[in-house]
């Protein structure tokens, strides 16, 4: 199935969820395998960008994604944090065998740093794992 | 990508010129014996003289955030430059000259933006009759390997199709990062600034070269349509 990217009714008024939809499109056209990664992704991830105000939501099913401005229903997954850390998330270091955050990358260890400080809140990360770790490799543009 | 590098660099040839005009206007153009000019004048190579860094504030100081040591180096540099040269009108050709000059004396996006290779990059002022401005209005910077080689000014969009990054904002927008206001990454998260054509996941990967490209427009003297 061709994955789908697309951006809900009044969704285009909101600048990151722009952002957020160009980046999963171009992401995916650059490398191949993340398609498989998103085949895989169901549920919701809230992104809230807390210096701007801003909240967007992608709702995952299968290899479609919906770019919603706001909360979209219950998210599964929600990240708040300011602008420069979600900008930041996007340059996670992946292992490149498994594509998992790796460890040893100097952007992981400060968004790990940045978690422990309370910067970076990511609520719903343990009970929706595979989501979150999914949803990092497909949104790194490391 | 070829096209509008090459687009960007035959650009040279129309700015040369209007930079040997613009020389008599700056109160801070010197010259070297050697006929060979300060980094307050146009030079289409890379690397430049210590003289024209004077300005800078090197690289980011450690643990600062890096749009806060971004904006800073830039004012730093703004502060130099506009304690001896005149201000120019936005959005014009001196305006745009002066703009690359800002780069090249950016030390932060030399740093940073060493490694983009990914061609040049417009930045449009959209029509707005109000203010004159009776078309849009591009600024292609041909950008590469954290130096600015060229730049030039143009109207409409039709002419920066070729430019492989396209942002996009009304002159009121442009005015505010200019002014060091607003932040050109949090504007583009924001809508302020849109990026209407580009890869935006290199543009991420250069997010601080990205931010020290536009904030360098911080630097440039400058006098506004609507004051």
């Amino acid at each position: 199935m061709e994955p789908s990217i697309h951006l809900a009714p009044r969704a285009e008024e909101n600048g990151y969820a722009v952002m957020v939809a160009q980046l999963l499109r171009q992401g995916l056209d650059e490398r191949t395998a993340k398609k498989s990664t998103l085949a895989k992704m169901h549920g919701r991830v809230t992104l809230v960008v807390t210096d701007l105000g801003l909240t967007v939501t992608m709702v995952f099913d299968g290899g479609r994604v919906v770019v919603h401005d706001g909360f979209a229903g219950i998210p599964d997954v929600t990240v708040r944090a300011p602008s420069e850390w979600h900008t930041k998330m996007s340059l996670v270091e992946l292992e490149p065998r498994l594509g998992l955050p790796d460890p040893r990358g100097a952007v992981t260890k400060e968004v790990l740093e940045a978690s422990k400080r309370g910067e970076i809140q990511m609520h719903g990360m343990w009970t929706s794992l595979p989501l979150v770790l999914r949803m990092t490799k497909i949104l790194s543009v490391a | 990508m070829t096209t509008a590098r090459s687009a960007a660099v035959a650009s040279i040839a129309v700015v040369e010129p209007l930079r040997r005009q613009r020389g008599d206007e700056r109160e801070g153009h010197e010259h070297e014996p050697g006929g060979r000019e300060h980094a307050t004048a146009w030079r289409p190579e890379r690397h430049t003289s210590k003289s024209g860094r004077s300005g800078s504030s090197g690289a980011p100081p450690r643990g600062s955030s890096g749009a806060s040591a971004a904006t800073a180096a830039c004012e730093a540099t703004g502060r130099a430059i506009r304690g001896r040269a005149m201000s120019h009108s936005f959005p014009s050709e001196p305006w745009t000259a002066a703009f690359a000059d800002a780069v090249n004396a950016n030390e932060v996006y030399r740093k940073h933006g060493a490694p983009w290779t990914y061609g040049a990059v417009a930045m449009v002022c959209s029509a707005d009759p109000s203010l004159g401005l009776e078309e849009d209005v591009g600024m292609i910077l041909d950008v590469d390997r954290g130096a600015c080689r060229g730049a030039k000014l143009v109207k409409g969009m039709d002419a920066v199709m070729d430019t492989p990054f396209v942002i996009v904002a009304p002159y009121a927008r442009w005015k505010q990062v200019i002014r060091g206001e607003i932040d050109p990454i949090k504007a583009m998260m924001e809508g302020k600034l849109k990026m209407t054509k580009g890869h935006l996941p290199t543009m991420l990967r250069f997010v601080e070269s990205s931010r020290a490209l536009v904030t360098s427009a911080t630097a440039v003297p400058t006098t506004f349509l609507d004051e």
